[in-house]
């Protein structure tokens, strides 16, 4: 069976770990880092990537448009 | 060609000049004594005539942020108001000169403060002469004296709209705006094309082309040295305009033992008192300031009366039409 | 089979959503999680797939979103405050054939701005009016706004919004609903992936009533 295998890039140094992405993720793949950027945000990052299905739900909600999404079909 | 001639009120000259001159768009709200300048446009149905868009407000405040808009948009705007509506669009003329904006308007000065008279006045001059609105900018005053400078300075307005691209005011009164007078009206000239307004004002909000970078119309700049350096380029500007701008009319002056100043409506009292005067042996002249600004800049031009008039341009065809009639002495 | 690695799904042929081109890359200054910076793609991305980016003008407010021309790549006036939609009145009566919008909150649109708003809406101009509601002033520092609820506290009522002597907040959305002119009204919010999708479909709908000339 075809699995949809997603992976996001952040721009960790625009984000401002608001983590609204973290609500809107259905399958919980997105954290907080415990490390901050520049700007001292704890950025958004793929705690469980693994679990990405490429929805791109984070991105969708995410105000200031530093996530980008992948997907690819694995056989 | 045969001049055409009409007899007309200020307010229909001026709506009449706006038409011909080609503009944009006049955005008005009625107020007397003005109202004619928009009654004028919308029976005259400009759309037809030349596409430009006129249209009746709800209040002066929304008319001249109206103004903004168009102008904005490189289009030659222009509004009418008289002077408590012309208090009303102060916030949006001080926008106006803070985003650098070309624009006509027009004050048919009534008496005050307050809603005060529907009589006309010169009571406008300081709010006319020194911005007018909050922050630092000027305005391009011009005073008609005749029905027939309210057409002439339409052109002349919006030629110095945009070639400083500042706000341009029309200061006229009750008396001019309501009065009837031969007019010689010029012929219809035909409105910019989009690609010339494009041409003639590079900076307007016109839709970004992928041939060049966004254009921004804003007043505001929240780096305050860079609002410094702003405010610096526009005394710069004002300074250019008072040097190269100024338009005054000497009638009489070069053997005067005294002289009026007087602008509008007043100069026309002082010219038959001048008149009456030579009549009676005074040596007496009249400078007409047609542009001014403040007071500090009339008086150090007006003190000095030869140096008045070396220094700046002077109606030579009235003068010498006046010098005809007076006595010899 | 071998596992693929993060490194195999992130190529650009596999790019499913990326940030328009339509927005520039300033950062911008909204807080963190502030709706203002999704509303602003979603305009963009309407603009960008409707391929209106040359014929868009659109017209910012005073307020929080007043340096909204620094975040989109089309060409854009900054109105007075509650002017805007005079502006794009203007605008689009001058160049008809350009989309024109303006971006207003609840204090810019619903109280120094009502005049503007209503009349504009009144007389069906063939615009779109985005209405950012977020029950404050917010670039001023938390004052009580028009549409701040009952009850609710602010600086400038710092006790709870008391509808005895400060009013109900204003419907303005059900207000302007009233009037025969106006084409297409709706509420929306951009707090989960599914109000946002819903949101930039009304607000794509509210362009292509421009389009065709429906106001």
């Amino acid at each position: 069976m075809a699995k949809i295998r997603g992976a996001v890039k952040v721009d960790t140094e625009k984000c401002k770990g608001c983590s609204v992405c973290l609500g809107a993720c259905p399958m919980g793949v997105l954290d907080l880092a415990k490390e901050v950027n520049g700007k001292g945000y704890n950025y958004c990052y793929m705690k469980d990537p693994e679990k990405c299905i490429g929805c791109a739900s984070c991105a969708i909600v995410c105000p200031d448009g530093v996530i980008s999404v992948y997907k690819v079909k694995v056989d | 060609m045969e001049k055409e001639l009409k007899l007309m009120k200020g307010n229909e000259a001026i709506a009449e000049a706006a038409i011909r001159y080609g503009a944009d768009a006049y955005f008005g709200y009625p107020i007397t004594p003005q109202s004619e300048v928009i009654e004028y446009f919308m029976e005259q149905n400009p759309i037809e005539r030349t596409g430009m868009v006129v249209l009746q407000a709800e209040s002066e405040v929304a008319a001249i942020n109206m103004v903004y808009g168009a102008a904005a948009c490189g289009m030659a705007a222009m509004t009418s108001s008289s002077s408590p509506g012309f208090s009303l669009k102060q916030e949006g003329l001080s926008y106006i000169a803070g985003a650098e904006l070309p624009c006509l308007v027009l004050n048919v000065v009534r008496g005050g403060p307050g809603l005060g008279t529907i009589q006309p006045s010169q009571s406008d001059y300081f709010q006319s002469t020194k911005g007018g609105g909050h922050g630092d900018y000027r305005l391009i005053v011009l005073a008609p004296a005749s029905v027939q400078e309210m057409y002439d300075f339409v052109q002349i307005g919006f030629d110095l709209a945009f070639k400083y691209r500042n706000p341009v005011l029309i200061l006229s009164d009750g008396i001019i705006g309501q009065m009837m007078e031969k007019v010689e009206i010029g012929p219809q000239r035909v409105r910019r094309t989009m690609d010339e307004v494009i041409k003639q004002c590079p900076w307007a909000t016109t839709g970004k082309t992928a041939n060049r970078e966004r254009n921004i119309i804003t007043s505001l700049d929240l780096v305050a040295s860079r609002q410094e350096e702003f405010n610096r380029k526009l005394v710069k500007k004002y300074d250019t305009i008072r040097e190269k701008e100024v338009r005054c009319e000497c009638i009489n002056c070069d053997d005067a033992d005294y002289v009026f100043v007087a602008y509008g409506t007043s100069s026309r009292l002082c010219m038959k008192s001048m008149d009456l005067l030579r009549k009676e042996g005074y040596k007496v002249g009249l400078v007409r300031p047609i542009t001014f600004e403040d007071y500090r800049w009339s008086r150090r031009e007006s003190k000095g009366i030869p140096h008045y008039r070396n220094e700046h341009r002077t109606d030579g065809r009235r003068r010498n039409a006046r010098s005809k009639r007076q006595a010899p002495s | 089979m071998a596992e693929l690695t993060i490194n195999d799904i992130i190529k650009e042929e596999n790019l499913v959503y990326k940030k328009t081109k339509v927005m520039t890359d300033n950062v911008m200054h909204y807080c963190p999680g502030c709706g203002h910076g999704t509303t602003h793609r979603l305009v963009a991305e309407v603009i960008e797939e409707l391929g209106i980016q040359d014929k868009t003008i659109g017209v910012t407010p005073v307020g929080c979103s007043v340096l909204m021309y620094n975040y989109l790549d089309i060409d854009m006036q900054e109105a007075a405050h509650g002017r805007a939609p005079a502006i794009a009145t203007a605008i689009k009566r001058v160049m008809p054939d350009k989309f024109v919008f303006t971006y207003q909150g609840d204090g810019d649109l619903a109280a120094i701005g009502t005049a503007e708003t209503i009349h504009s809406c009144n007389r069906g101009e063939n615009i779109t009016i985005i209405f950012v509601n977020n029950g404050i002033y917010g670039m001023t520092g938390g004052q009580m706004a028009p549409t701040t609820l009952a009850g609710m506290k602010a600086v400038t009522c710092p006790r709870g919004r008391d509808v005895n002597t400060m009013g109900y907040p204003l419907h303005i959305t059900e207000l302007i609903a009233q009037l025969p002119n106006v084409r297409f009204v709706t509420r929306q919010s951009v707090h989960t992936p599914a109000n946002v999708r819903k949101a930039k479909a009304a607000i794509r709908k509210a362009f292509e009533n421009q389009k065709d000339g429906k106001g």
